[in-house]
């Protein structure tokens, strides 16, 4: 409840302040956007599973928003960006669907 | 235990994804937890957590925001360009509007400077030249050819027309070229397309898909108004060459050519170009002058693409000096506009 209170703190605070993004974090803000929430749905899925554990989250959070930024970086300097932009999307894309679905499953029990 | 691989032992990376999403690290923590004696999950209020919460929030609003913001900028980029663009024009328009009234000013002045003394045979000289060089609107009957691209652009490409770019429809700047040229071999005596009327200075080419004269560029359909002897102008246009060129874009390309003539046209006034002769080389001087009458001493746009004149397209619809404004054993029928 306090994170997702949390989540939306920051939210109302983000359209408060409207910073500007400097240009050249720009590129790896979307692909950061969704490795964060792929460690925020696999945390609400272990929280469900009842083997939460911060520490894990943290890091899991951390080393996902690094590494994806990482990979555009490195795509970036390869000139190939926007491919590798794609791989981190679907990979990471998939892996929010199944943790999205074993919410599900845990929620709704279908 | 020898168990059977599995089918898709060799996709192990999709199976890794699709069959654990997980961090495995969490399971790996519980089973810790478990083995000292604590409850396998840990409370999710930590500062952490919610530390993380917020940071998580925060980054989807400013990414969400930024991402939009974007367009928004490109949009009023666009705007502010296109603004630019509008007000320049307006500009140029009220320096047009400007010269018309200052040329309409001079004339007014030559008149009166040259009626009283006695030299109206020189106002009618220069008022037949002024026909003749598209410096004044002239109306009288003529010719109103209209071109049109075909109703069906997107013909075959076994069409040597097609390979060049264009459709098999298209008019192209030739066909304006052997037009306008083909109207002033019928003894046209003033021409203007699309409101463009043409000088000897003037130039129809390409510039990519549009059709440009003097630089402006024109939208179909394309109304060439040639102002002269009707009949006989039409006469000698149908018996020309010009004349089965047209007939042969209507058969083969099906491109509409519509020639009527019409009792009055009116040909607008273009900008008086500047005018440049050569001079001979005074004997001590080492550097060729070229001398320019008016006070602009900077070479018109025009000249300086007539002079490099490095494409085959830009054929300049220069009237014959034979055929030219004013043929000879019959009155001129273009008659100027007194500004």
């Amino acid at each position: 409840m306090i994170p997702a209170l949390g989540l939306l703190v920051g939210v109302v605070i983000g359209l408060l302040l409207h910073p500007t993004v400097p240009l050249w974090l720009q590129p790896y803000l979307p692909i950061a956007v969704i490795a964060a929430l792929d460690a925020v749905f696999g945390g609400v899925r272990a929280v469900l599973d009842g083997f939460f554990n911060d520490k894990v989250f943290v890091v899991s959070f951390l080393s996902n928003v690094l590494v994806a930024a990482f990979i555009v970086f490195l795509g970036d300097q390869l000139g190939v960006g926007s491919q590798l932009s794609t791989g981190v999307v679907v990979v990471l894309g998939i892996r929010i669907f199944s943790n999205v679905a074993a919410i599900r499953r845990h929620l709704f029990k279908a | 235990m020898t168990a059977t691989p599995r089918p898709d032992a060799s996709m192990s990376l999709i199976t890794e994804l699709m069959e654990r999403p997980l961090e495995p690290s969490y399971a790996a923590a519980a089973d810790r937890r478990v083995d000292v004696g604590l409850p396998p999950a840990t409370s999710t209020r930590s500062v952490t957590v919610v530390v993380i919460a917020v940071l998580v929030g925060f980054a989807v609003a400013v990414a969400a925001l930024s991402l939009r913001s974007t367009s928004s900028v490109v949009g009023r980029a666009r705007a502010q360009l296109i603004g630019q663009i509008n007000g320049r024009q307006g500009v140029g328009d009220q320096l047009s509007v400007r010269i018309q009234a200052l040329e309409t000013e001079i004339a007014a002045i030559r008149a009166s400077a040259l009626a009283p003394s006695g030299q109206s045979a020189l106002l009618a000289e220069l008022k037949r030249l002024q026909v003749a060089a598209g410096s004044v609107a002239v109306t009288g009957p003529g010719l109103l050819v209209t071109l049109d691209d075909a109703a069906s652009t997107n013909g075959s490409n076994a069409d040597p027309r097609a390979n060049s770019g264009f459709g098999d429809g298209r008019v192209t700047a030739t066909d304006l070229q052997v037009v306008t040229n083909g109207l002033w071999a019928a003894g046209a005596e003033a021409i203007s397309i699309n409101g463009q009327r043409l000088t000897t200075h003037s130039a129809i080419r390409f510039a990519g898909q549009a059709i440009l004269v003097d630089f402006r560029a024109l939208a179909r359909p394309y109304v060439v108004t040639a102002i002269g002897d009707t009949t006989a102008m039409q006469g000698a246009f149908g018996a020309s060459t010009v004349g089965s060129y047209v007939k042969a874009l209507t058969d083969n390309y099906g491109i509409p050519v519509t020639i009527e003539g019409s009792g009055s046209l009116t040909c607008p006034a273009n900008s008086v170009p500047v005018l440049r002769y050569a001079e001979p080389l005074a004997p001590g001087s080492s550097a060729p002058t070229t001398s320019v009458p008016s006070s602009t001493a900077k070479p018109s746009p025009t000249s300086g693409t007539k002079k490099t004149g490095t494409t085959s397209k830009t054929t300049t619809a220069t009237p014959k000096t034979s055929t030219g404004p004013a043929p000879a054993g019959g009155p001129a029928r273009a008659e100027a506009i007194d500004p």
